[in-house]
């Protein structure tokens, strides 16, 4: 499945402390509608090419809920209008704070296919809010009521959650509260990542990181039926009890090479999301270029060859590989400056599957199926 | 979603509105229980239950053998020794009754697992308001002894309850074993004004909606509010949030002096819950012709 991350705009109604999108101005701030109407058309374009694909456009920002529910509303009718044909194999994803969603929004996400949403929160106070300090109580409470609205109108929703210095203290702690909220699982705990520019109270070290999780791991394992699906946990179990790399997250899958891109409000076509903050895997403009001249772009053969590199370097010999593939190829950039090596959360990911992972499951990460 | 069940007074005009529907009565005199199947027919009450007050301030229970298989919830008046209820005991045990005990008055947990051993069906009261006066050492005993019962005995409840109506996850509102959860009960006042809980009927917090347009009330703001209102240990850092058995009590029990004692108890409730559920799954089921 290709998945296109569109940056419906750069603004943004808050400022979470570990932020990394960068929020300088940037003309136009949304994505006009012509520069929509041309991804509609390359999206509708590949999909005929390619009668076995599916595409998940991901609505992202920024917030996107910004630019309001007529523009979603927009979308429908061109989607309509564009993708007679394939509008059935496009998949519809928002990635939202929830704090403006209303009523209102509903008929548009549902016309547009939504049947979740994904957003964030934190527990702790003061890292993202209005105001200065952040009023976090506020800013929750116009989540956990969009959460409600969802929940009325039968749309699922899941959260990311980000680990913080501020987490390290009480994992089981974090992983309750994140249970009980969700009630039944559906949240990713992700570590923090911060741009240099940004303040570094927040930070965690990989093993930091991985000690969170391991200590969280030890109270989900046993009763991961009462907890349900968090990340990185059920995947991991996942694919190791069924001995292959059958279902990663684009990060550990080594594929997203040619299957993954982000448009921003620009027009401008790059890898993802972050690629796009950090102005590396650029490929081109929207206007200029459909995706599968972009499948061409001699950008991807490096980053095609990066698999083959790390089995050859970085990765050599180990274990994880399979499910892991060197990680993301930006962390990769961000650590080392270049694609061609394996995440800086190596040392996390290796200390989670050795340390914790295999002696609380009793199972081996090692010899597991490699898909990519 | 099914239509409310209303906790009702036994009062006669209030009847007629109440054809139909399911109710629990609230009898505040013993001698008016005897009425009731009279009532239950005439007005083609589905009856969930009695619920029958007991105004002595002294320990003296009127109950009658006669009211037979009415299905009764009896709130049993404090101090409550065995000794006290022993004169009673073979009357109670004609009655179709679940034995309704203040948690935190003096004697009433140890009391409560001697009547649960003779086969007595019981509910132990909990509330926030109490909760600071709780033996919770003998409460977790008692959820233990409930749920990982060496022999038969009759149910406990709020624990009971818990691992018969918790979802996939566990999460379950114990206020249904009160009579309280907005979600299935509504309540009703000698008017016919009704309020989503106990609480909010003796604070005279009314609902717009009449006895007769009851199927609008989960439409309503106010019900809206309340479904969503365990959402609200989510909104600032508390500890009910972060507890592993907040899913079976929704912090709803938890001592106002800010002395999480509850914690201890309702994570082994969570437990022994999964526990029977457990034990119920491995119990295997024959065919019956």
């Amino acid at each position: 499945m290709a998945t296109l991350i569109f940056k419906t705009t750069q603004r943004c109604n808050s400022s979470c402390a570990y932020c990394e999108a960068i929020h300088a101005s940037c003309e136009p701030p949304d994505v006009p509608v012509g520069t929509l109407r041309t991804v509609l058309a390359r999206i509708n374009g590949y999909l005929l090419r390619h009668p076995e694909e599916r595409m998940t456009f991901t609505w992202h920002g920024g917030e996107p809920l910004l630019v309001g529910m007529e523009y979603f509303e927009l979308t429908a009718e061109l989607q309509d209008e564009l993708c007679p044909e394939t509008k059935g194999r496009i998949d519809h994803c928002l990635q939202s704070n929830l704090t403006l969603l209303t009523e209102e929004h509903i008929a548009p996400l549902k016309r547009l296919g939504m049947t979740s949403v994904g957003s964030s929160y934190d527990i702790e106070p003061e890292i993202r809010g209005w105001g200065e300090p952040p009023d976090s109580a506020a800013y929750n409470r116009a989540f956990l009521r969009a959460t409600s609205l969802l929940e009325r109108h039968g749309l699922l929703w899941g959260i990311i959650y980000v680990v913080t210095k501020r987490s390290l203290a009480d994992p089981v702690g974090v992983l309750h509260t994140l249970s009980n909220l969700t009630r039944g699982g559906g949240f990713n705990m992700n570590p923090v990542v911060l741009s240099r520019e940004a303040p570094q109270e927040l930070a965690v070290r990989s093993v930091q990181y991985a000690d969170f999780l391991g200590a969280a791991f030890a109270e989900w394992y046993p009763h991961r039926e009462r907890h349900g699906r968090v990340e990185p946990f059920s995947s991991l179990l996942s694919n190791v009890t069924a001995r292959a790399g059958q279902s990663l997250g684009c990060e550990d899958s080594g594929s997203c090479a040619g299957r993954h891109w982000n448009v921003d409000p620009a027009g401008n076509v790059s890898q993802c999301g972050r690629s796009c903050e950090l102005g590396v895997l650029q490929w081109g403009n929207i206007a200029e270029v459909t995706f599968d001249e972009l499948l061409e772009h001699r950008g991807m053969e490096e980053l095609r060859g990066r698999n083959a590199a790390l089995r050859e370097g970085d990765c050599s010999g180990c274990r994880l590989f399979a499910l892991c593939h060197g990680g993301c190829p930006i962390d990769g950039y961000v650590a080392h400056g270049s694609f061609q090596h394996k995440t800086g959360w190596c040392a996390a990911r290796q200390r989670f599957a050795f340390e914790y992972f295999e002696p609380i499951t009793g199972l081996s990460v090692e010899g597991i199926e490699d898909r990519a | 979603m099914s239509d409310f069940t209303f906790v009702a007074p036994f009062h006669p005009p209030l009847f007629p509105r109440l054809a139909g529907k399911r109710v629990v009565l609230v009898v505040d005199r013993a001698d008016l229980v005897c009425q009731v199947p009279q009532v239950v027919g005439d007005h083609k009450l589905d009856l969930a239950c009695v619920y029958l007050r007991q105004q002595n301030r002294e320990f003296a229970l009127e109950i009658d053998a006669g009211w037979g298989g009415l299905r009764l919830a009896l709130e049993m008046p404090p101090p409550l020794r065995f000794s006290a209820l022993f004169p009673y005991l073979e009357t109670l045990a004609q009655l179709n009754v679940r034995l309704y005990i203040d948690g935190a008055a003096p004697g009433a947990l140890p009391t409560t697992r001697i009547l649960a051993s003779l086969g007595y069906s019981c509910c132990v009261v909990l509330s926030r308001e109490k909760a600071p006066q709780l033996d919770w050492d003998a409460l977790k005993d008692l959820a233990v002894y409930a749920l990982y019962p060496p022999q038969p005995h009759g149910e406990i409840d709020p624990f009971a309850y818990v691992a018969r109506r918790g979802d996939e996850h566990g999460f379950v509102d114990p206020r249904g074993v009160y009579f309280d959860d907005p979600s299935q009960y509504v309540h009703v006042d000698e008017e016919g004004r009704l309020s989503l809980c106990a609480a909010d009927q003796r604070a005279r917090v009314f609902l717009d909606e009449p006895i007769e347009e009851q199927a609008q009330v989960r439409e309503s703001a106010a019900y809206q509010d309340a479904m969503d209102a365990w959402k609200g240990v989510f909104v600032e850092p508390n500890p009910c949030a972060r507890c592993e058995g907040w899913r079976v009590c929704q912090g709803l029990f938890a001592p106002t002096d800010g002395q999480p004692r509850c914690q201890d108890v309702f994570r082994e409730v969570l437990e022994g819950a999964e526990h029977t559920l457990e034990r119920q799954k491995a119990v295997k089921q024959t065919w019956r012709p």
